[in-house]
């Protein structure tokens, strides 16, 4: 197989080649390698009742399997990306929006946690949602709760250098965090190394469109992308999404001010099976090309 | 040799300018003679704006009757179809005309896309745009969507049996303009409830103004009588921005074949290369973007 050379950091996640390369993990992760990528990541929830269709839950497993997944990407020199933290309960219902201490502290919780899930992969992302907005009190005042609980959890993260990356979610409508200049205001408030933008042109095509502006006008809080077509949710070329210039642009303007990104394929295969995957490979590979 | 597109593209007099020369007649029939069925004419000009909107069509409205006919017959001739046209704007910048509900302003509205419909009978276009100028904000929205219901309605009496048609156009040029979203459009085409008042779904103003194309073109499809291109940014053609419209163009045109519908789509922006290099990409673009059915 050959191993391709690509000029951003794409990661697949566990699924993205299970028809290739099997049902165990490490084998998806090797694999995943042997294809050129050199980042991977998790979107599964854990300990709450939602499918795990884009990972395994980090936060559910052992740490025994942790440490092992942590050495497999050491030893294959790949960097894992972020994995899910994780809402309070699902559907998600109003936590931390409503400034009730308790719900926050069960978050806080979640946080430590996950720093010690973070320290096992050797990961230096974690994603967090702001869970449901509280529609019994005014949207300036849930903010203001959010910062709180977000400047605790940034004080929890920071020590160990990990970067808490707030993700923009189009469904179900209840959430709280939709929109680009939302996560730039929190991050701006929180003001933190351990609390960016993930930037999920997914989401975010869905949220509120013209996405290179925007991407632009945050630009300086953006910690992570994330990827996926619109309407399917599949890999970039299936739907109304130009990946081509939108990837262009993000490279050229990471390039010229030192800084790089993972790019999570936070997203379904268009097709089944191996020819799913097949297609899968080629559609990174053929925007990598005009890098 | 002509191509055979899938999808009815209009461009503009001014689309292939340095191939072709200033003549609009001569544009007209190259247009032709590439393959285009339609075209369509988003220019306008007036001593009170500040600047040249010639660049996406001559401005049907300033053309004395003598030009307007001969554009006509020269369609005629040629079997094509007059898309949309823009109306010349009677103060600039926009004002609160429609939404503030004052009498006087609805009667400027209402005089200005009568006028409007005489223009279209004259060059046989079956569609007029319209836009909603700016928000009153001494008002509540719903108050404000009511007043352009309102005037909308009053308007389509007269446009009642000519078989021209109100394409209400979202815009996003500026945060003071009204009309911004689909859903929006939908509301008040919805309300106005006539078969001469429906969507001109622009996706460039549309991607800017809140992304999601595709869902936003199935809510509102049943309201939708015409659709305009752009990318962004830049306001260019396919291939050039954010939006891939080789896959939003498949979708178009696989849900015009399932509810039976045929629609204009119009090339309402400028090319990204100037000169005739930019008008060959522009081609190449459309031609590109088109091939949806073999991917």
């Amino acid at each position: 197989m050959e191993k391709n050379n690509f000029k951003l950091k794409y990661a697949p996640h566990f699924g993205s080649f299970k028809h290739n390369a099997g049902d165990d993990l490490l084998d998806q992760i090797k694999y995943a390698s042997n294809l050129g990528f050199t980042a991977f990541e998790d979107n599964a929830f854990s300990g709450v009742p939602m499918p795990n269709l884009m990972g395994i839950g980090m936060l559910g497993q052992e740490p025994k399997y942790l440490d092992k997944i942590g050495s497999t990407l050491e030893e294959l020199n790949m960097e894992m990306g972020t994995f899910v933290m994780g809402p309070i309960s699902w559907p998600p219902n109003a936590a931390y929006t409503s400034g009730d201490t308790g719900l926050r502290e069960q978050f806080l919780e979640k946080c430590r946690a996950s720093v010690d899930v973070a320290k096992r992969l050797n990961g230096k992302y974690v994603t967090v949602v702001p869970d449901a907005a509280d529609p019994s009190l005014p949207y300036e005042i849930q903010t203001a709760n959010v910062i709180e609980a977000l400047k605790r959890a940034a004080d929890i993260f920071e020590p160990h250098d990990i970067t808490m990356v707030l993700e923009p979610l189009s469904f179900p409508p209840q959430v709280y965090l939709k929109t680009s200049g939302q996560c730039f205001l929190l991050a701006k408030a929180v003001d933190s190394p351990s609390c960016k933008i993930l930037f999920d042109m997914f989401h975010l095509q869905q949220n509120e469109g013209n996405l290179l502006k925007n991407l632009n006008l945050v630009w300086d809080e953006i910690g992570y992308f994330q990827i996926g077509d619109v309407p399917e949710r599949h890999e970039p070329g299936t739907g109304e999404i130009n990946h081509e210039i939108l990837f262009q642009h993000i490279y050229k303007r990471a390039k010229s001010e030192d800084k790089e990104f993972i790019f999570g394929m936070e997203h379904y295969n268009s097709k089944e099976g191996k020819e799913g995957e097949q297609a899968l490979l080629d559609s990174y590979l053929k925007i990598d090309k005009t890098l | 040799m002509a191509n055979s597109f899938n999808l009815k593209y209009a461009p503009h007099i001014g689309s292939f300018v340095n191939t072709v020369g200033k003549n609009p007649i001569d544009q007209i029939k190259y247009m032709a003679d590439l393959g285009f069925t339609a075209i369509e004419d988003s220019g306008f000009k007036a001593d009170y704006i500040p600047f040249d909107a010639t660049k996406m069509g001559i401005g049907m409205c300033n053309q004395p009757n003598s030009v307007l006919d001969e554009i006509a017959s020269t369609m005629t001739k040629l079997n094509m179809v007059m898309g949309t046209f823009v109306v010349t704007p009677h103060v600039w910048p926009p004002i609160d005309i429609v939404t503030s509900g004052k009498p006087e302003m609805q009667q400027v509205f209402i005089d200005k896309y009568k006028n409007g419909l005489e223009v279209a009978k004259r060059i046989n276009a079956k569609f007029v745009t319209v836009t909603l100028d700016c928000y009153d904000r001494s008002l509540p929205i719903e108050m404000q969507t009511a007043h352009a219901i309102d005037a909308l309605k009053r308007l389509s009496e007269f446009y009642d049996g000519s078989g021209v048609t109100m394409v209400l156009e979202p815009l996003s040029d500026h945060h003071e303009l009204f009309l911004r979203t689909a859903v929006q459009s939908y509301l008040i085409s919805r309300a106005v409830g006539s078969e001469n008042c429906k969507i001109l779904f622009d996706m460039y103003h549309l991607q800017k103004n809140e992304g999601r194309l595709l869902y936003h073109m199935d809510l509102v499809w049943d309201e939708i009588g015409y659709f305009q291109i752009g990318n962004e940014p830049g306001r260019t053609e396919p291939g050039t921005g954010e939006i891939d419209y080789k896959n939003v163009f498949k979708h178009i045109y696989q849900k015009s074949k399932e509810t039976q519908k045929e629609f204009i789509l119009g090339m309402e922006h400028f090319n990204s290369q100037d000169g005739v290099e930019g008008e060959k990409k522009l081609l190449e673009s459309y031609l590109e973007a088109d091939k949806f059915l073999k991917d």
